[in-house]
């Protein structure tokens, strides 16, 4: 079957990794938007997500462990014609790049954050990460994780993120419909992606998930509410609930820096300092 | 104790004088306009026909913030700030007991007696008392007018037009109401003409009395050159977390980014500065980022990202005394071993060292050329002297500046099956942009092979670190050769880096003057490191290195690269630049 979006890279994911559901939502929400591969930047950190990089067909750039956010944002800058997507992982994202999910949330590049959310640290094989459920053993908690389980999805609404949503790798249909939406929103997204790792994580499993993940949209739910969305940001446990939380138009960090239309990259490199040296005469 | 533990000796005074040098020096309490008043004289100075340099030091001294600006006048170019004070506005008690041991034989005091009671002074120096904060209120103006006051006496008693000082304040207050800029010129009028009415039988030894001046045309700091260098050199996208001495750059790009379309934001860290501008350079934009020592640590990481990645990137370091928060306002050269070897295993980078503010301009031109023709990062290494303070210097020709950006690789003749790290002899492979192929490309920290995917095949490895280190190679071929300045059948060598450029030069004058040849090898590229014109400087005769670090850390590298060891050395770590007095002294004592 081919593929536009799919490298001839041999995948290394274990079979039946939750990461191939995200894969294939991708390739959908493309060719849904009816982008070419040519389009598309995708920035990654680093872990089991960021194998993705030889796999996806658009232009990749796999940088470092937490930073893909701030790479994500000067490419957007440089030339906004692309759609930038910002792939990173759980551990990636909310360790070590928690201050950039935090700015990018204030500052607003339009940039689609998707967090591969499998609450383990699989790459490195198995340590907690500041999503592993509190009381977990890991390699890095023999007696259990001990530190409170991060919040993402309030982490992303109290800094100020303009569209903030959830979702599900066992569930494609639903996945690809909230990474449309997400990739259509002028500003910045984060998605958090239920992502069961099926080594590592023995609890949240795709099993687990489909007993307690429900839709918003099914409830009549609407994400226009910021104080609501943080509420139901909180919810967790016997009720998972995915969709989009909270969805706001404000303007976009590029928008606010360029002219409109502006494409830094396409500006001559050759510029004249006559009237800047004037200054210092 | 004074800032400067260091005796002068009278000959070298004398010799200044005779030069027509003469060296002006404000010191006050933090946050009564030192620094803009410094600014406003060196424009003065400049705009009269005069050769300026100026320096500042914000340190807090004991209390309140002791801040000192000094300005060395002269007809001639100057290189460096020397010691002794010719003209010194004190705005307060401080001010007068901290400098007046550092004040020339027939000096001029100009002491505001409103916050401060004339002390005994040496037989010979010219004591002005003047209430400055009363004339500042008397004419309406406030307390903090009285920088004002003062710079209006003293232009009154260097000879200066009024009309000068009146364009030069216009522009200080830029961002001020009409108000408060007529304020300030009608404070300054007030200082004038008290000075004509009261001080007028004062007999001053030099003046800013108009002259025409041939060359001196542009009053920059290296800072303002690294600006002007990088947005002639096409930067577009700059990036940098605030950080003394680096501060100033940011500022500029700031205020001139959305007039000249280009970007300046500021970003939550350094780590995200350094990814944000390797963000915007792999999608074709010439771009840079900023920092002290302590920021550079926090891009290390991302540093090695773009070794690896073959991403060019321009990275500003300004040292400062260290380690860690050390002493933020003060100078230092401790950082060279650090950016030469900062982040894990070996790649090629390029570390750039100006020694002043010319150099300043061309060398980040001659940066951006080097990391997109190498595809590498090039550090430069400036530092609190250098970046901060301003040096008269001829008008920058910039039709000179030539663009090259390399093995550059647009849509239109990107291959099918480009590979953007293909190998090729010279180990730099053609590169296309993110956003700009009819095939998107692979870009990865990880090792890679030639299409950009990860692989950790063992032969692709070698083959792989073999080609990015052969870019070193070809680029020391085109390498200038450091320049030698000074006596041919000199003596005694001196040998530095960076930004004691200025004060060697200074001293070599000082020492030709007492008939004891020098030659001076300058260096501006620590890597590639040019080993043999070091080597046949260094052997076989008297050397004497000067830096500005405890642990000799060019003579290190000296070592490493040529085998050679100095034995002379001459470090300084006191936060302090040196001055060329002190350097002509300890060349005589090689004698």
């Amino acid at each position: 079957m081919s593929n536009e979006f799919r490298t001839q890279a041999k995948i290394i994911w274990c079979q039946g990794c939750g990461n191939f559901g995200i894969l294939t939502a991708l390739e959908n929400a493309f060719k849904k938007l009816n982008l070419n591969p040519n389009q598309i930047a995708a920035v990654y950190g680093i872990g089991c997500h960021s194998h993705m990089a030889n796999y996806l067909r658009v232009y990749n750039f796999e940088g470092i462990h937490g930073r893909a956010l701030p790479v994500a944002t000067g490419v957007k800058v440089a030339n906004r014609r692309l759609k930038v997507i910002s792939i990173t992982g759980d551990g990636d994202q909310l360790g070590e790049g928690a201050n950039h999910l935090v700015h990018a949330s204030r500052k607003n590049p339009d940039i689609t954050c998707l967090i591969h959310n499998n609450q383990i640290y699989s790459l490195t094989v198995g340590q907690a990460s500041p999503t592993s459920e509190k009381g977990i053993k890991t390699k890095t908690t023999p007696q259990g994780v001990v530190d409170q389980q991060l919040n993402s999805l309030a982490l992303a609404i109290a800094s100020g993120a303009t569209f903030v949503a959830r979702s599900f790798s066992g569930d494609i249909p639903h996945l690809t419909k909230i990474l449309v939406e997400a990739i259509n929103h002028k500003g910045f997204s984060l998605i958090d992606i239920l992502q069961p790792c099926i080594s590592l994580n023995y609890i949240n499993t795709f099993a687990w998930y489909r007993e307690r993940i429900y839709k918003l949209e099914e409830t009549g739910y609407l994400p226009n509410d910021k104080n609501l969305a943080f509420a139901k940001a909180q919810e967790w446990g016997e009720k998972i609930p995915t969709g989009v939380f909270y969805k706001e138009k404000r303007l976009t960090l590029e928008d606010q820096l360029l002219d409109k239309d502006t494409i830094l990259a396409d500006q001559p490199v050759d510029i004249s300092i006559k009237d800047l040296l004037k200054e210092f005469l | 104790m004074t800032n400067h533990g260091f005796d002068i000796s009278l000959h070298v005074i004398i010799f200044y004088m005779e030069r027509n040098d003469f060296n002006f020096r404000i010191a006050g309490e933090a946050g009564y306009g030192i620094a803009s008043a410094g600014l406003v004289f060196a424009k003065i100075a400049l705009r009269s026909g005069y050769f300026v340099l100026d320096y500042s030091e914000y340190p807090s001294l004991i209390r309140g913030g002791h801040n000192v600006y000094s300005a060395r006048v002269s007809k001639e170019k100057v290189f460096s700030p020397y010691l002794p004070v010719d003209f010194l506005i004190a705005l307060n008690q401080e001010a007068i007991d901290f400098h007046k041991d550092q004040l020339s034989p027939k000096a001029i005091v100009l002491l505001n007696s409103d916050k401060a009671s004339p002390s005994v002074l040496k037989k010979g120096i010219k004591l002005f008392s003047v209430p400055l904060i009363k004339l500042a209120l008397d004419s309406h103006g406030s307390e903090v007018m009285m920088n004002n006051v003062a710079l209006g006496i003293a232009a009154f008693l260097l000879k200066a037009d009024f009309s000068i000082l009146e364009a030069a304040i216009k522009e200080a207050f830029a961002w001020a109401t009409a108000d408060i800029v007529n304020l300030n010129i009608k404070v300054a009028k007030k200082g004038f003409d008290y000075a004509k009415d009261n001080l007028s039988g004062g007999e001053v030894p030099f003046s800013l009395s108009k002259r025409a001046l041939k060359g001196a045309k542009l009053l920059l700091s290296g800072n303002d050159a690294f600006c002007l260098g990088a947005i002639k050199a096409g930067c577009k996208f700059f990036t940098a977390y605030p950080m003394t001495p680096i501060n100033s750059i940011i500022t500029y790009f700031a205020s001139k980014a959305k007039e000249l379309g280009i970007v300046y934001f500021q970003p939550e860290d350094e780590i995200a500065a350094i990814n944000s501008a390797l963000g915007a350079a792999v999608c074709g934009l010439r771009s840079m980022t900023a920092s002290s020592g302590g920021g550079f640590s926090l891009m290390v990481e991302a540093l090695g990202m773009a070794g690896m990645t073959e991403t060019p990137l321009v990275i500003i370091e300004g040292q400062r005394s260290g380690p860690s928060s050390g002493m933020p306002t003060w100078t230092g050269q401790g950082d060279l071993r650090f950016v030469l070897t900062a982040s894990q295993d070996d790649f090629p980078r390029v570390v750039l060292a100006p020694g002043d503010v010319e150099e300043c301009f061309w060398l980040t031109v001659g940066a951006f050329n080097l990391a997109e023709k190498y595809q590498l990062p090039v550090i430069i290494l400036t530092d609190k002297y250098l970046s901060e303070n301003r040096q008269a210097i001829e008008l920058i020709d910039e039709t000179k500046v030539k663009i090259n950006r390399g093995k550059i690789l647009f849509s239109k003749d990107c291959p099918q099956d480009y590979k953007r790290y293909g190998f090729t002899k010279d180990g730099i492979s053609s590169r296309a942009f993110i956003g700009q192929t009819k095939e998107p490309f692979f870009t990865t920290s990880y090792e890679h092979d030639e299409f950009g995917f990860a692989s950790d095949d063992a032969e692709n490895r070698k083959a792989m670190m073999e080609k990015r280190m052969k870019k070193l190679e070809t680029l020391e071929k085109e390498m200038p050769k450091p320049v030698v300045y000074g006596s041919k059948k000199a003596k005694i060598g001196l040998i530095s880096w960076g930004s004691n450029k200025g004060i060697i030069l200074e001293a070599q004058k000082i020492l030709q003057d007492q008939g004891v040849k020098t030659d001076f090898l300058h260096l501006n590229f620590l890597n590639p490191f040019p080993a043999k014109p070091v080597a046949e400087f260094c052997q076989y005769r008297q050397t004497l290195l000067i830096e500005q670090n405890i642990s000799g850390q060019l003579a290190g590298l000296i070592r490493e690269k040529t085998g050679l060891k100095i034995e002379n050395q001459f470090l300084k770590y006191d936060g302090r630049p040196f001055y060329p007095e002190e350097i002509a002294e300890k060349v005589k004592q090689m004698l």
